[in-house]
């Protein structure tokens, strides 16, 4: 069995598809009816009391899996874990049963501060041996293994003596943690410091990507700007062709947003992503539907 | 690893020194600047090329960090944005992250303290933008806090007089008394000014959508009881006694009428 189960084809929760998703798995009469597969929510948009918010992930949980993506774990920064963000964390899975829980291979807290960004991090030893002992810590925490996303950056450290893809299998090799792989990342990462996003790919474990990001950026003139306020564009579906190819079928997400569109144009490029994979993998292995694992899938309840 | 490590900076040297100048509200060669520093500084440390020189790609980092806090709160604050103006309010948030980092992992919790900086602010001479400030932040929080089962008139309907009377009852948690020192109904549909005039607001959830309204003194110790366990017998006494002068049957229905408007705008719960 894998260590992460291929899901299916999903969408990243958005308050303008609340009640639309909502409805439209509702209305589904068999799984391959459902517009989506599953879904992933920011994590911190729901470490809140109650509301609307909480109400709509309990009625999408009991219809598909979820998996939660954070945005504040700050891997690498300097400051202690935050142990209150950390409980926080631990206490919203306990409500959501995700399929796994991700966040980012970044820094973005400093002096007890927030940044509210991910900020990129110098790939060297010191960082490595930072970042895996923090990585080792939450997945005790969580009790169970994380997956890691690559951050879209506009710079890299002169004294950096490791790349991007080398930092990250060797965190895997380290801690066993898996990977979320932003493919759109890649390609805007790649751009804007001219290495090879087909060599990035090829430099990390095939069996350590979880989970696949497919999102849009915008073109800057002198750099890409990962923005998700647009379909995601030809170079990125190449790019995704290349890590079906290599990581085999991966869950894989569509992210928006900014100026997010009704939720059917986002469906379509769900079913894109999942027409794209069967294209590729029919021809190298059987292609079934998303795996079923127990205690992943729909519930029988609402929360 | 295939590369030897190279010699540089810490990994606490680079992000004290970083996060300081990504924050820093002039951009970043200023605050290198400042900290006296050539613009060739950052060469060393960040690799540029001929598209993007190492400034040039710090301070994209610079510009997300302050205008996505700014956006966050332009659209948490609309009419306070509104009411002081593009320009005004810009410089307004730039003053309150250098008063008050984020400190919480949550973007929402972003705009808690800009009410209370607004308060250390001279305002333009307008001191209501602060109370403006607090109602627009009040209705967030209340967005998403705790929930509760309310109490429906069918549920109410259906007891027996003596087990309405001593039927325990509190506000649900997504409630809030806001004291304010002038009228802001006029600036919050947006127009007019507000008139000195103090007034208490109750602010509260119903559903999915947060609401306020101007009460009474005597609704206003009713509320203030039925924050804590009480019972509808108890909670028409509160009534009676700020409510002097009238015949008790009047006091009574007047009473009842305010227990019936909460039960409609789902404010009460069991206790």
């Amino acid at each position: 069995m894998r260590r992460f189960p291929h899901l299916g084809h999903g969408i990243g929760l958005r308050p303008p598809h609340y009640q639309p998703l909502l409805q439209a798995l509702r209305a589904a009469r068999s799984p391959l009816e459902r517009p989506v597969d599953w879904v992933e929510i920011i994590s911190e948009n729901f470490m809140v009391e109650g509301g609307n918010p909480r109400a709509v992930l309990r009625r999408i949980r009991a219809e598909v899996p979820v998996v939660m993506h954070g945005v504040s774990l700050s891997l690498g920064s300097v400051d202690p874990l935050d142990e209150q963000y950390l409980e926080a964390l631990r206490a919203l899975a306990r409500d959501v049963e995700p399929a796994w829980i991700s966040d980012h291979l970044c820094w973005s807290s400093f002096g007890g501060h927030t940044g509210h960004d991910l900020w990129p991090l110098p790939f060297t030893e010191e960082a490595l041996d930072h970042v895996a002992a923090r990585v080792l810590t939450v997945q005790e925490r969580l009790q169970r293994p994380v997956l890691i996303e690559n951050v879209s950056s506009y710079l890299q450290f002169a004294h950096a003596g490791i790349t991007e893809w080398e930092f990250l299998s060797a965190l895997v090799a380290r801690t066993g943690c898996g990977l979320l792989l932003d493919v759109n990342n890649v390609f805007v990462s790649a751009h804007n410091h001219g290495f090879s996003a087909q060599a990035f790919l090829e430099g990390l474990p095939p069996d350590s990507v979880g989970q696949i990001h497919l999102a849009g950026h915008r073109d800057e003139g002198t750099h890409l700007l990962d923005t998700h306020d647009h379909p995601v564009c030809d170079g990125v579906w190449d790019l995704y062709r290349a890590a079906v190819t290599r990581f085999g079928g991966v869950a894989t997400l569509i992210e928006r947003d900014e100026d997010i569109p009704p939720l059917d144009e986002v469906v379509a490029e769900s079913r894109r992503a999942r027409a794209l994979e069967r294209e590729v993998l029919g021809a190298l292995e059987p292609v079934g539907g998303p795996t079923v694992i127990p205690g992943v899938g729909a519930r029988a309840h609402a929360l | 690893m295939p590369s030897e490590p190279r010699q540089g900076p810490s990994l606490a040297e680079v992000q004290a020194l970083l996060y300081e100048l990504m924050t820093a509200p002039t951009g970043v060669a200023p605050a290198l600047a400042a900290r006296g520093l050539a613009a060739d500084a950052l060469d060393g440390l960040i690799a540029g090329d001929q598209r993007l020189g190492a400034v040039a790609r710090l301070d994209l980092y610079a510009n997300m960090y302050f205008f996505r806090i700014l956006d966050v709160l332009r659209e948490e604050f609309p009419r306070l944005a509104a009411a002081l103006g593009g320009d005004a309010f810009h410089d307004l948030i730039t003053d309150y992250l250098l008063a008050a980092r984020p400190a919480h992992p949550s973007l929402r919790e972003v705009g808690a303290r800009l009410p209370a900086f607004l308060r250390t602010q001279a305002g333009g001479g307008r001191p209501w933008l602060a109370e403006l400030a607090a109602l627009e932040r009040t209705h967030r929080e209340l967005f998403d806090a705790a929930d509760a089962d309310p109490l429906t008139m069918a549920a109410l309907q259906g007891l027996t007089p003596e087990a309405f009377a001593t039927l325990p009852v509190r506000l649900i948690p997504a409630h809030r008394l806001l004291g304010q020192a002038f009228e802001l109904s006029a600036v919050w549909e947006g127009g007019g000014s507000p008139e000195a005039r103090p007034e208490t607001l109750l602010v509260w959830r119903r559903d999915a959508t947060v609401h306020h309204r101007a009460v009474t003194t005597a609704e206003l110790a009713m509320l203030r009881r039925a924050a804590e366990p009480v019972t509808l017998a108890d909670l028409c006494q509160v009534f009676a006694g700020a409510r002097t002068g009238t015949d008790d049957e009047a006091l009574v229905a007047e009473a009842f009428q305010i227990i019936a408007r909460w039960v409609d705008d789902a404010l009460l719960t069991r206790a």
